[in-house]
């Protein structure tokens, strides 16, 4: 292992600097340049590309915020320079697809695929050694991340291990290069260093309190009231369970037994116990002796809003009393209205019928 | 524009790592070789005449630090293939 590290040293101090160096000032200019505009724009689009992938998996996978940058990083920062580097070195001497023309010898192909490797694990590093290093900060801060196995999950400490802690954001060595880097790579990175935080949150299961259940239940209850509890609500004149009552702003809806009876166990918390109950700060409700607790009904009925009355007291009082909340007031206009445009239907219908009938006839 | 807000907001947090200092900011950068390398290279290629001195017919160190460099970088990837090949077990 120490003969690994000390070549690894010496690669990554000695030799591929000095391959980058000649590879790319040999070859660089202006028009060249130009030329490579693809190069940083795809390393920022697989650098997003393969960080969003990590981010859905580790958002799929629900790891703790430290794996989760570890499957970022592993993602976004493939190896692209030691094996992108040899397979080149060898394909330029066997593939006659990559020589250029035919004066294109395979050394000169081989020069030309160094180079466009090396610009873009050029403008890939610059990306690696902020975000990737603010990734991977919290659980090792000045710890070297491996460059040539990140993908393969093995041997990440070992390849590089000696690679040095990041350095900082690269310096704009000419105006052309730091435009592309700050205009293709740079604005992804906050928000992919933040982002997950806040998306976690949102994301997290909570454990369902009382009132989250009592509250759902009361959606359901809305939606079908048929399902509510059967009781019966005091000082309401019963008449068998056969009809419907207004008393007051409440509407209760009585429901028979399967024999068809009302008994005394369809009423649900009659006001035997109305005198202890505790019914809090509010106005006194206990005359419908809920057994539900006052206060969680109550904030579960100020969720619900548009209900009736004033008071969410009332509200409160009702869905205590009956298991489902009083019909809100815009709802009886509606059916009221609705009645109305039935009746109005109907007699259309059978005028037009009969227009109908009396034209043919 | 919320890219351009979060650019700023990751700016400063950026700056807080002790990159503030010039010399912080050397002695990371120089820790890094291989990006070192990288703004050289940008810096000689893209202006020609320093470029003329080290590539090209008669360049005047085109023999000495050169071709030395040129040594070097060709030991690279036989060199970065051998640790690879040693890693895989």
């Amino acid at each position: 292992m120490s003969v690994c590290q000390g070549v690894t040293t010496l690669v990554v101090f000695v030799f591929t600097p000095s391959l980058l160096f000649v590879n790319v000032a040999e070859t660089m200019s202006t028009q060249l340049l130009l030329n490579w505009w693809p190069l940083p724009v795809f390393a920022a689009l697989y650098v997003g590309v393969g960080a969003g992938l990590g981010l859905l998996l580790a958002l799929l996978t629900r790891l703790p915020a430290r794996k989760r940058n570890w499957v970022i990083v592993a993602l976004a920062f493939r190896n692209t320079v030691s094996i992108p580097l040899a397979l080149v070195a060898q394909l330029a001497g066997t593939l006659a697809i990559l020589l250029a023309g035919p004066d294109d010898t395979p050394q000169k192909a081989a020069r030309r695929g160094e180079a466009y490797i090396l610009f873009y694990s050029a403008i890939i590093s610059a990306v690696r050694w902020t975000l990737g290093e603010r990734l991977l900060r919290p659980p090792a801060p000045g710890r070297p991340r491996s460059d040539s196995t990140t993908s393969s999950s093995s041997s990440s400490d070992s390849s590089e291990a000696l690679m040095p802690p990041p350095p900082p954001p690269p310096p704009p060595p000419a105006p052309l290069v730091s435009e592309a880097a700050a205009g293709e790579s740079m604005p992804a990175v906050p928000t992919l260093a933040t982002a997950p935080r806040r998306r976690r949150a949102r994301w997290r299961l909570r454990q369902p309190s009382w009132r989250d259940r009592e509250l759902s239940n009361l959606m359901m209850l809305s939606v079908v009231p048929a399902l509510g509890r059967r009781t019966r609500l005091a000082g309401v004149p019963d008449d068998g369970g056969r009809g419907r009552h207004r008393g007051g702003e409440l509407e209760v809806v009585m429901e028979e037994d399967d024999d068809g009876s009302v008994d005394d166990d369809d009423a649900v918390g009659l006001p035997a116990a109305s005198a202890t109950e505790p019914t809090g700060a509010g106005p006194d409700v206990s005359y419908l002796g809920p057994p539900y607790p006052v206060a969680a009904s109550r904030a579960a009925a100020r969720q619900l809003g548009s209900a009736d009355v004033g008071g969410v007291d009332h509200v409160a009082a009702v869905v205590a009393a009956t298991g489902v909340p009083p019909v809100p007031r815009w709802r009886h206009r509606l059916r009221k209205v609705g009645r109305l445009a039935k009746r109005v239907g109907q007699g259309a219908g059978a005028a037009l019928v009969r227009f109908v009938v009396a034209w043919s006839g | 524009m919320r890219v351009l807000r979060w650019f700023a907001l990751w700016l400063p947090g950026v700056a807080d790592g002790g990159l503030v200092s010039p010399q912080g900011i050397i002695a990371r950068a120089a820790l890094s070789p291989p990006l070192v390398a990288t703004v050289l290279a940008l810096f000689v290629g893209l202006i020609p005449a320093i470029q003329n001195l080290f590539f090209g017919e008669g360049a005047i160190f085109g023999l000495t630090i050169t071709a030395a460099l040129d040594d070097f970088g060709q030991c690279a990837i036989p060199s970065t293939l051998l640790v690879l090949g040693a890693q895989v077990r």
